[in-house]
C-alpha cells in the first residue's frame, strides 16, 4: 500500500464501529486486518457495479471523486456522496505541466481533469481535504461553481458540512524495529554515520538538489553524515518515472558524493519495512520549490518522520512546514537555500540539546494525528442529515464535453505509439 | 509613463471607511512612478492628492470609466465594476486589475443579515456571483487582502478555466495572476487634537479605562460578547469603559444593520449605557479618529466562527495597530493569527465572555505585559508601512501583459441582466427592499 490506501484502510477502520462499512478495492483483500469491514471486489464494469451498489447504501465515500458518468449518476438518486480530494488541482497542473515539457499530451490531459473536476465540485454531496489551505482552495471553487448557496449559508455558518478537513494520520502504535537495515548494513554507511532520510519518491515538483548540494558540502568537511533517498519507484507500476529522479542521481554523481555521502534507494520498501528504516534515521528530509503546487501540498512523507519521532527538516512554504515551525518538530528553511540547509543538519545533529528538544515536541504532537482523531470528522460528516445534489443540466453537460477530451486525448496516444 | 485609472467603489474624502482610504493610499502610492487617475464617486470632492488626477462620476459610471479608460493602459477597481463596464473594457482590451478582496463569505454574511424573504436574497446573491464572475473570467489580474483569500480566489479561477498551463508554465507561483496587497498603516504616527473621550464625554472620567470599538457594527461582527465582558468587569470595578466609535457606516445609503441595534438594546437591558457602554452614532472623520484612537487604553473587535471570519480582513485592527493600541480580539481571522504571533494583544476563542474579560483585565493591570505589546507594534509598523505593501502592486501595473482571458465568458452579463431584472421585478413589489439594496450595487 501507498498513502491513498492506507488512508482508506484507516477510514474503514475508524468508521466500522459507528456504521456499517464497506470497502471497495480492485485488489485481492488478502491480509487486510479490517474485522467489522465488508470487503467487496471492485469489478471491471465498475460503473454498473457502482450503480447497483448505490441502492445499498446511504452515504458513498470516494477518492477523488468517481467516474464521470458515476458521479451525474449518483447525483441523480438518493445515495449521499463525500468526495475526497485530497489532490488539488495545483498538483496535476504541475504534473502536466512537467510531462508536456517531455513532449506529452499534457496540455489535453489537464484540461479533461479540469473538466472532470467541475464535475466531482457539481455532483459531489460534501468534501473533505487535507489541509485548510486546501479548504479555501475547495471553498472558493465550490463558490466558483455554484454551489454555496445562501441557504446553505443560513443553516451552517462555517460551511463545516460541505468542506471537513480529514488529515492524513499516523497509525495508533508506536514504530517498532524488527532488523537493522542502514548503519553498518548498508555500503558506504558506518555505525557512527549520521542519517538523513529522504523517504518516498522525487516527484518532479520536489527539489532533492537543494539537500544533495548541503550533504555535498558537509562532506567536505566531515564524513559522517549520510543522506538516503529511500523507496523510488511506485508500487503502481502504472505511475510514471520522474525527471528529477534523474537530475537527482546525476547531481549527486557530478558532485562525486554518490555512492559515498548520498545514496538512492530504488524499488518500492513494503509498508512493514519502512520502520525499520525510520527508526534508524536521525533526521527526516523534504524540499520543494516556490510555487502552486506547494501552496496547497499536504505530504505525508512527513507524517512518516513524526510517527518515526524524527525531527525534520524541509522548506517553508506549506501547510507542513508551517506546522514544523509553528511547532519546532525540525526547522522550515528557504526555498533552495542551500547555506541554510548546511547550518540547520549541522546544528540539529550536533546540539544533543535542541535535537532532543525537538523529539520531545515531535512525540507532543503525535497524538493531534491519531487516525481515531483525524477521521472524526468524516464520521461527523456521514452522520449529518443532508438531501442529495440532484442531477443538474450543467453536470450533463460537462460529462459530454470531457467525454470528448477523453477521446482526443486517447486518440494522441494512440498516433503517438504509432510513430514511436 | 504608464497611466493608471483607480476606480474604489466607497468615498474618498474626509469621511472614509476601509474601502475608501484603500484607494487614497493607493493613488498616492502609486503616483510616484505612473501617471494616476482617481475617480470618485462621493460630491462634493473634498479630497486633494499631489500628483493625482481627481475626477468625480455619481454612483453608477459607465460612460465615465469607459471614456476613461481610453486614456488608461491599466484599470484597477475595487471588486471589479459594473458588468456592462467589465465586458467593455474586455473587449476593449484595457488591462484590468481587480481587487477582490471582499470575499464571497462576506457578500454571504452580508446577504443573510437581511433578513429578506428567501426567493429575494438568494436571486441578490446569485446576481453578485454572477457579477463576481465575470470580474474573475475578465480580469487580467486580481489583487486580494491576505493568503487565505488568495487561495480562495485561486480556487475560484481554476473552476473558471483560468489557470492554464501555459500561464503556470511562465509563472510557476501565479504571484502575476493574483497579488496580495493587505491594508496598511499610514507613514505618519497619528497625533490628537485634544482629549475627546476621558473627561470629556459625559460617564468617562479623566482617570477611566477605555476600550474602544473602532468601526461599524456589521452583522457578522459580535461586539455582544464584548458588551457582556463589560458587565462582568463592571460587577468588580467601575473604571473600564466601553466606546463604540462611528456605529454608522458615512455611506449613509447603506447597511443599516440589525446588530447596531442589538448592541444598543442589550447594553440597555444590562443597564450599562452612558454609563460604562457608550455608542458614538455618527461617523468620525478621517482625520478625527486619531485622537479617538491615541486616547484609547485597548482596541477590541469580536465576530463569530464562521465563513466569514475566515477569509476576513478586520481594517479596524491596523487603526489599533498604528495608534499603538494592545488589541483584544477573537480567534479566527488572520489578524487574530498575527495579534497572536507577534503579541500585539490577547485573542479569545469566539462569544467567550469571560475569556475576553479577562484578557481586557489582564492588560490593563499588568503592566510589563502592555509595554511590551506596545514596543512590538512599534516594531511592526515598518512591514505594515502602505508604501511597502503597495509595492507588489506597482510591480503588476509594470508588468505588462497576461494573457488574454477566455472570452467565451462574455456571456455572462446576459446572465446577471436576467437576475437584475427578476429581482426589479420583486422590488417593484417591494419598494423597501429597493431601497436597502440600492445602497450598495455599483
Amino acid at each position: 500500500m501507498a498513502g491513498p490506501g492506507i488512508r482508506y484502510c484507516h477510514f474503514a477502520r475508524e468508521l466500522a464501529p459507528r456504521f456499517a462499512v464497506s470497502l471497495l478495492i480492485p485488489n485481492d483483500p488478502a491480509g487486510l486486518p479490517l474485522p467489522g469491514v465488508d470487503i467487496i471486489r471492485a469489478r471491471s464494469d465498475r460503473h454498473r457495479q457502482l450503480s447497483e451498489l448505490s441502492s445499498r447504501f446511504d452515504v458513498v465515500v470516494a477518492q477523488g471523486g468517481l467516474d464521470v458518468r458515476t458521479m451525474t449518476l449518483l447525483a441523480g438518486r438518493t445515495v449521499r456522496t463525500i468526495y475526497d480530494l485530497y489532490v488539488p488541482f495545483s498538483e496535476v497542473l504541475t504534473f502536466q505541466a512537467e510531462r508536456q515539457r517531455a513532449g506529452g499530451s499534457g496540455q489535453l490531459v489537464y484540461r479533461a481533469h479540469a473538466q472532470r473536476q467541475r464535475i466531482v465540485l457539481a455532483t459531489g454531496s460534501a468534501f473533505t481535504c487535507a489541509n485548510e489551505r486546501q479548504r479555501d482552495l475547495l471553498l472558493g471553487a465550490l463558490n466558483a461553481a455554484r454551489r454555496i448557496r445562501l441557504e446553505d449559508y443560513d443553516g451552517d455558518r462555517t460551511l463545516s458540512g460541505l468542506v471537513a478537513v480529514v488529515p492524513f494520520g499516523l497509525p495508533a502504535e508506536a514504530p517498532r524495529a524488527t532488523r537493522r537495515v542502514l548503519k553498518g548494513v548498508l555500503p558506504g554507511i558506518a555505525e557512527t554515520d549520521k542519517v538523513l532520510l529522504w523517504g518516498g519518491n522525487i516527484w518532479d515538483w520536489l527539489d532533492p538538489l537543494t539537500p544533495i548540494r548541503a550533504v555535498a558540502k558537509i562532506a567536505a568537511m566531515r564524513d559522517d553524515v549520510k543522506l538516503l533517498f529511500l523507496g523510488l519507484g511506485h508500487p503502481n507500476p502504472a505511475a510514471e518515472k520522474m525527471e528529477m529522479t534523474g537530475r537527482a542521481v546525476s547531481l549527486a554523481e557530478r558532485l562525486g558524493v554518490s555512492g559515498t555521502h548520498v545514496f538512492f534507494n530504488f524499488g518500492w520498501i513494503p509498508y512493514e519495512e519502512r520502520a525499520n528504516y525510520l527508526l534508524e534515521a536521525d533526521l527526516g528530509v523534504s524540499a520543494h520549490f516556490d510555487n502552486l503546487e506547494t501552496l496547497y501540498a499536504h505530504r505525508t512523507r512527513l507524517l512518516d518522520y513524526f510517527w518515526a519521532g524524527l525531527p525534520t527538516l524541509t522548506t517553508r512554504g506549506d501547510a507542513l512546514g508551517d506546522l514544523v515551525a509553528r511547532e519546532q518538530l525540525g526547522r522550515a528553511l528557504e526555498y533552495e537555500d542551500v547555506d541554510g540547509w548546511v547550518e540547520a543538519i549541522l546544528s540539529l545533529l550536533d546540539e544533543g540539546g535542541l535535537y532532543r528538544r525537538l523529539r520531545a515536541n515531535v512525540q507532543r504532537v503525535r497524538a493531534r494525528f491519531a487516525w481515531p482523531v483525524v477521521v472524526e470528522p468524516l464520521a461527523e460528516l456521514v452522520d449529518r442529515p443532508g438531501r442529495p445534489v440532484g442531477c443538474t443540466a450543467g453536470a450533463v453537460a460537462r460529462t459530454a464535453e470531457y467525454a470528448l477530451l477523453r477521446a482526443r486525448i486517447s486518440l494522441g496516444d494512440k498516433r503517438a505509439s504509432r510513430r514511436a | 509613463m504608464t497611466s493608471v485609472l483607480l476606480v474604489p467603489n466607497d468615498f474618498v474624502g474626509s469621511r472614509m471607511a476601509g474601502p475608501g482610504i484603500r484607494y487614497h493610499q493607493f493613488a498616492s502610492a502609486l503616483a510616484r512612478r505612473f501617471d494616476v487617475t482617481l475617480l470618485i464617486r462621493n460630491d462634493p470632492v473634498d479630497v486633494q492628492l499631489p500628483a493625482v488626477r481627481i475626477v468625480q462620476a455619481p454612483g453608477s459610471s459607465y460612460a465615465r470609466v469607459k471614456e476613461l479608460s481610453r486614456e488608461s493602459d491599466v484599470v484597477i477597481a475595487q471588486g471589479g465594476l459594473g458588468v456592462r463596464t467589465m465586458r467593455y473594457l474586455a473587449r476593449a482590451g484595457v488591462r484590468t486589475i481587480y481587487d477582490m478582496y471582499v470575499p464571497f463569505s462576506e457578500t454571504l454574511a452580508y446577504e443573510a443579515a437581511q433578513g429578506r424573504a428567501a426567493s429575494y436574497g438568494t436571486l441578490s446573491s446569485r446576481a453578485q456571483l454572477v457579477r463576481q464572475e465575470l470580474a474573475l473570467a475578465t480580469g487580467d489580474a486580481f489583487l486580494c487582502a491576505n493568503d487565505r483569500q488568495r487561495r480562495l480566489l485561486l480556487g475560484a479561477l481554476s473552476v473558471l478555466g483560468r489557470l492554464g498551463m501555459n500561464r503556470y508554465r511562465q509563472d510557476p507561483t501565479l504571484r502575476n495572476l493574483v497579488t496580495v496587497v493587505p491594508y496598511g498603516l499610514p507613514a505618519i504616527p497619528g497625533t490628537s487634537a485634544g482629549a475627546v473621550l476621558k473627561g470629556v464625554v459625559p460617564g468617562i472620567r479623566t482617570e477611566d479605562r477605555v476600550l474602544l470599538w473602532g468601526g461599524g457594527l456589521w452583522d457578522w461582527l459580535d461586539p455582544l460578547t464584548v458588551i457582556r465582558a463589560i458587565e462582568r468587569i463592571a460587577s468588580v470595578r467601575d473604571d473600564v469603559k466601553l466606546y463604540f466609535l462611528g456605529v454608522r457606516h458615512p455611506n449613509a445609503a447603506a447597511r443599516a444593520m440589525g446588530m447596531n441595534r442589538r448592541a444598543v438594546e442589550l447594553a440597555e437591558r444590562l443597564g450599562l449605557t452612558g454609563k460604562y457602554v457608550f455608542f458614538n452614532l455618527g461617523w468620525i472623520p478621517y482625520d478625527e479618529r486619531a485622537s479617538y484612537l491615541l486616547e484609547a487604553d485597548l482596541g477590541v473587535s469580536a465576530h463569530f466562527d464562521s465563513i466569514e471570519t475566515r477569509f476576513a480582513h478586520r481594517t479596524r485592527l491596523l487603526d489599533y495597530f498604528w495608534a499603538g493600541l494592545p488589541t483584544v480580539t477573537s480567534r479566527g481571522d488572520v489578524l487574530a493569527e498575527l495579534v497572536e504571533r507577534e503579541h500585539l494583544g490577547r485573542t479569545v476563542a469566539p462569544e467567550d465572555a469571560e475569556g475576553f474579560a479577562a484578557a481586557v483585565l489582564t492588560l490593563l493591570d499588568d503592566e510589563t505585559e502592555y509595554r511590551a505589546i506596545r514596543a512590538n507594534l512599534e516594531a511592526i509598523r515598518p512591514r505594515l508601512a502602505w508604501n511597502s505593501l503597495v509595492e507588489p502592486l506597482a510591480e503588476l501595473v509594470d508588468g505588462g501583459t497576461s494573457p488574454p482571458p477566455p472570452k467565451n465568458m462574455l456571456k455572462l452579463p446576459a446572465a446577471y441582466a436576467a437576475l437584475r431584472l427578476r429581482i426589479a421585478l420583486q422590488d417593484r413589489r417591494r419598494p423597501s427592499e429597493r431601497d436597502r439594496e440600492s445602497g450598495r450595487s455599483l
